[in-house]
């Protein structure tokens, strides 16, 4: 979240002689980031990121604190300014009011009843320093509780007295489906974790810590005014402020955890203020319900562990003098032990050694640690890690140089690619709060999302060449999905630039694998596809995309794509190729046609089956039902005659004959 | 023999010749089987031994002289034919087909070699994982804000009673626990994880779908001062040795400190000025890419003791420091990709960039 305040309300808190542009650039290195400085109607406005666990900053107060610790680092004077606030005497006869918190929702309520010289506009200075935070100037009463928050850090609240008729607060769970209208005039149907206050007739006067209802804030008639606030539960405000999309500034700073010992800081300023503008007078009591105080919190470290952690040796009086600024009480044991007690606004964020060490070493200041790359340590990469990240690049690289541009799509796909491939919704693991249904089920295949990316640039390449390499999720009986890496290569070329492509990228990683007719690929054309393996182990698929699929996605050239399992082939890869010498003796070449019965790689197995003399079989032609292949004769102790390479192809011929009885 | 008669008849005929043809021409006719030369050799043969000799010397200079001349014309001639040729080398050239890296792996690599240089292992850890490793052992209780159905996502598969929810990792840091583990709780450890991530936004500056590379060093001793030595490290192996490094109080609950890292601005240098065009003499606007000289780069900080616990490391001896950053973001910062829209719509026309 980011708070925005004005530098003439941060000097009511901090006297200093440091410029707005010194104190954004020290605060920024050693405490809040104070994004911008604008000036807006004369002021010098501060807009400042608050991080969620420093909601004690978010405030004139907390700037004023932080500042007045930083600052005096670069030689500026910063000194923080307290209020000294009172609580105002309990009037003689008081009116009517009940507050009760049967449940224990809140840690702290805070009201009071007010009688006020009507409703008006704010004063200038009030008005000017509101709008400059971003907030709706409204009257004097409601500007109040904003101004109040913006300077002290805690929301509070006012009520018309007179509005609540029973005068009577009972804090509570909502029941399922009651009805709130807030006072912004919206509908809300509540929730039995949500809490309201009810005014003892079951009626709902306020959501608190998020936003008043219509039914209880002050007009412009009011003349009581019942100023309230409550320590809410961080959880519970957040969660009901998430689920209705109310997201006020009050909710903002609730949820985060406020200090509970603050918001009676706030409320004596409150009253102050209302005093001041509305001529207020107190008509009750000041009630304070606070049943388990807060507790300080007390920390035991030394200086040796600072200067361990920080990797410097910051002395013993700058830690005391640092840790004081921001209101911790220190006590030095021996001249290295330290004894630290927390402040009750920095009980839900400081609680261990290291939680000082930060706060130590920020304000001494980062820039001012050494910058010392620590030590060497050999740890040892998994083997399958190592090749898996060594030849996934290796392979792009290859793809890239070979035409084809790599694509990284959404690791989840639509409900209408999952139908157009014929995938049952159910049998994917898909997200439960996607934010859009393009990207709601998780991809099992590469190959739909490929497919999909050549229909959508249609328009842009006629020819396209694309690969992915990616996680697909797999889900398991039980646990985790199988996360197992795909290479998808994919083209709308021909079969076989996509096989020219495959063969020879695994001939580049020295994989040598035999290639199968047919194969399971549902993605797959059955009569067009093939299988990659290596005796047991299957690489994966390629083949012709089911023309029905492309027809699906109104695809009218055929699709090609091969599918295979990365991880398999990054263990089956080698760097160097199994070395064989090669022969010395004559090479003899012959061509045989002869009618073509079964697949090309059934025939090169019968081939090498016949003769012990072949060395490489590779196609020469097709023709109607012939076959042309070019076979390649050697033996390996002695030159082959011409003769003996002939009876080596007559052996094949017999061979091939062989089959067709 | 005439020779001074004969060689200015030679001049004569060479100085005819236009084309290299005509001089090999005249080169066959003196100097071949049957040319002049041979000719006037034959001739000598009637002669005495004494004339012979002298006649002999006055051939064989003569074919010097031939010889000489003609090849001096054809150089001449060539040359001229040289100047006759001319390519416009401009013209563009055939082109093998060509294919792209996409920008993250280009990034990935980069990265992953930078910090292989100072003995960091490349590890990869589950993109669907238990709420416990992206959550709970990262400090983060059930009711963190983080953890709720605005930021995280969640997955049909069913939870386990221990683990809790399945979700797609909203950070690299879910490999931080799984690393300890991985190495028995021992360190030392020197992990780049890098990885896709997931959170639940979609408008001009995210996708819901990115990439982070987190580093995590744990071991006897680290300091905030080895953080800012490694950061130093890779800022300027990275972005350039002139870049500058600075944290700013930041927090993260796995993280004690926590810290936001900024470098000096890619395009200003740190100087927050817009470049001056040659025009320009009025006052100088402001860099429209940092407006501060400061670019912010991540998020990092000392790995918190809950996190070592978890991991089955005692805090007590060993401490270490962790950084997630978003590889997108790198990418704008040091090449000026800033549409990260772009990156996962397979669109060819930005792929082809590449």
């Amino acid at each position: 979240m980011n708070i925005k305040i004005t530098h003439s309300w941060l000097l009511e808190y901090l006297e200093t002689d440091a410029t707005p542009l010194e104190i954004q650039k020290y605060l920024s290195l050693c405490g809040p980031s104070v994004e911008r400085i604008e000036e807006v109607n004369g002021e010098t406005v501060y807009d400042i990121e608050i991080t969620s666990n420093r909601i004690d900053t978010a405030s004139v107060l907390g700037i004023a604190r932080e500042a007045a610790a930083i600052l005096p680092q670069f030689g500026k004077k910063a000194i923080l300014k307290r209020k000294n606030l009172t609580a105002p005497e309990s009037p003689s006869s008081v009116i009517p009011l009940t507050i009760t918190d049967p449940e224990g929702v809140c840690r702290r309520v805070l009201g009071m009843v007010m009688e006020v010289n009507g409703v008006s506009k704010s004063p200038e200075y009030i008005s000017k320093r509101i709008l400059a935070t971003d907030t709706r100037s409204l009257n004097n009463l409601v500007d109040i509780t904003n101004y109040v928050m913006t300077e002290i850090g805690h929301p509070t609240h006012v009520f018309d007295y007179d509005r609540i008729v029973s005068h009577k607060l009972i804090l509570r769970h909502a029941k399922k489906g009651e009805e709130i209208i807030t006072l912004d005039e919206k509908k809300y149907t509540l929730d039995e974790s949500d809490i309201v206050i009810d005014d003892g007739t079951g009626r709902v006067i306020d959501l608190p810590g998020i936003m008043g209802t219509a039914n209880s804030v002050v007009t412009n008639e009011t003349k009581r005014i019942l100023f309230f606030i409550e320590s809410n539960d961080p959880v519970s405000i957040r969660r009901t402020s998430m689920r209705y999309g109310i997201r006020t500034m009050a909710s903002t700073i609730n949820e985060k955890s406020p200090d509970v010992e603050l918001a009676y800081t706030a409320f004596l300023r409150g009253i102050e203020l209302f005093t001041e503008v509305a001529a207020a007078k107190p008509l009750s009591p000041l009630i304070d319900i606070y049943p388990n105080k807060v507790k300080t919190g007390l920390i035991n470290t030394s200086k040796s562990f600072i200067d361990t952690k920080v990797g410097a040796a910051i002395p013993l009086k700058t830690i005391v003098s640092i840790l004081s600024h921001l209101d911790f009480i220190v006590e030095v044991i021996n001249g290295e032990e330290l004894s630290i007690t927390v402040p009750t606004h920095r009980a839900s964020d400081v609680a261990i050694p290291e939680d000082i060490v930060e706060e130590v070493a920020r304000i001494y200041g980062y820039f001012a640690i050494p910058s010392v790359l620590q030590r060497p340590a050999y740890v040892i990469q998994p083997k399958d890690k190592e090749n898996l990240f060594h030849y996934q690049y290796e392979v792009k690289s290859f793809l890239k140089h070979k035409g084809y541009a790599e694509v990284m799509n959404y690791s989840a796909c639509s409900p209408m690619l999952l139908q157009a491939f014929g995938q049952k919704q159910e049998d994917y693991l898909h997200i439960t709060n996607s934010i859009s249904e393009d990207i709601k089920f998780l991809r099992q295949s590469l190959i739909p999302s490929l497919v999909q990316n050549i229909k959508q640039n249609e328009g842009f390449a006629a020819h396209m060449y694309l690969f992915e390499i990616a996680k697909t999720y797999i889900p398991q009986k039980k646990g985790l999905p199988k996360e197992e890496f795909m290479l998808t290569i994919a083209t709308n070329t021909s079969l076989d630039e996509l096989k020219k492509a495959v063969v020879t990228l695994l001939k580049d990683l020295n994989i040598y694998p035999e290639i199968g007719q047919g194969g399971d690929s549902q993605f797959l054309f059955p009569n067009i596809q093939g299988t990659i393996s290596s005796g047991d182990e299957l690489y994966g698929y390629f083949g012709q995309v089911a023309p029905q699929f492309c027809r699906n996605l109104k695809i009218e050239k055929p699709v090609y794509a091969a599918e295979l399992y990365f991880e398999r082939l990054m263990m089956a890869a080698r760097k160097m190729p199994v070395y064989k010498a090669f022969s010395q003796y004559a090479h003899i070449t012959l061509d045989l046609t002869f009618k073509k019965i079964g697949s090309y790689t059934q025939i090169k197995e019968r081939a090498f089956v016949a003769s012990e003399k072949l060395i490489s079989v590779a196609l020469k032609d097709t023709y109607k039902d012939t076959i042309t292949l070019r076979f390649v004769f050697t033996d390996p102790a002695k030159n082959l005659t011409e003769q003996e390479a002939l009876e080596q192809l007559e052996k094949i011929k017999i061979g091939m004959e062989s089959v067709k009885k | 023999m005439d020779i001074p008669a004969l060689q200015k008849t030679v001049r004569d005929e060479l100085a005819k010749a236009t084309a290299v043809q005509a001089v090999s021409d005249l080169e066959l006719s003196y100097l071949g089987r049957n040319g002049k030369i041979n000719e006037l050799l034959k001739d000598i043969k009637s002669l005495s031994l004494e004339e012979k000799k002298m006649a002999g010397k006055d051939i064989n200079s003569f074919k010097s002289f031939v010889a000489e001349e003609i090849n001096k014309t054809k150089n001449i001639l060539y040359l001229k034919e040289d100047q006759k040729i001319s390519v416009d080398v401009t013209l563009p050239s055939s082109e093998d087909a060509s294919g792209s890296l996409h920008p993250i792996t280009i990034a990935v690599n980069e990265i992953t070699g930078i910090f292989n240089k100072i003995g960091f292992i490349r590890m990869s850890y589950p993109e669907v994982d238990w709420e416990y490793y992206a959550f709970e052992t990262l400090n983060m209780p059930v009711t963190h804000a983080a953890r709720d159905d605005f930021e995280t996502t969640f997955l049909s598969g069913s939870a386990d009673k221990k683990m809790g929810k399945m979700v797609l990792t909203p950070h690299t840091s879910n490999g931080q626990v799984r690393e300890m583990e991985r190495l028995k709780s021992t360190p030392p450890i020197r992990m780049i994880n890098i990885g896709k991530c997931y959170r639940p936004n979609w408008d001009a500056t995210h996708t819901p779908m990115f990439h982070q590379f987190e580093g995590l060093c744990v071991d006897k001793g680290i300091t905030i001062a080895n953080l800012k030595g490694t950061l130093d490290y890779f800022v300027k192996s990275y972005f350039g040795e002139n870049t500058e490094v600075r944290l700013r109080p930041h927090h993260f609950q796995f993280t004690e400190p926590s810290f936001e890292v900024d470098i000096t601005c890619t395009v200003c240098k740190g100087t927050a000025l817009a470049p001056l065009a040659t025009s320009q003499v009025a006052k100088q606007a402001k860099c429209k890419i940092c407006k501060s000289g400061w670019l912010e780069l991540g998020g990092t900080g000392m790995v918190h003791p809950n996190v070592l616990k978890a991991g089955g490391i005692d805090p007590l001896i060993y401490s270490g420091w962790a950084f997630g950053f978003g590889i997108e973001r790198v990418n704008m910062m040091k090449y000026g990709i800033d549409d990260i829209r772009n990156y996962y719509t397979g669109d060819i026309r930005f792929l082809n960039l590449f």
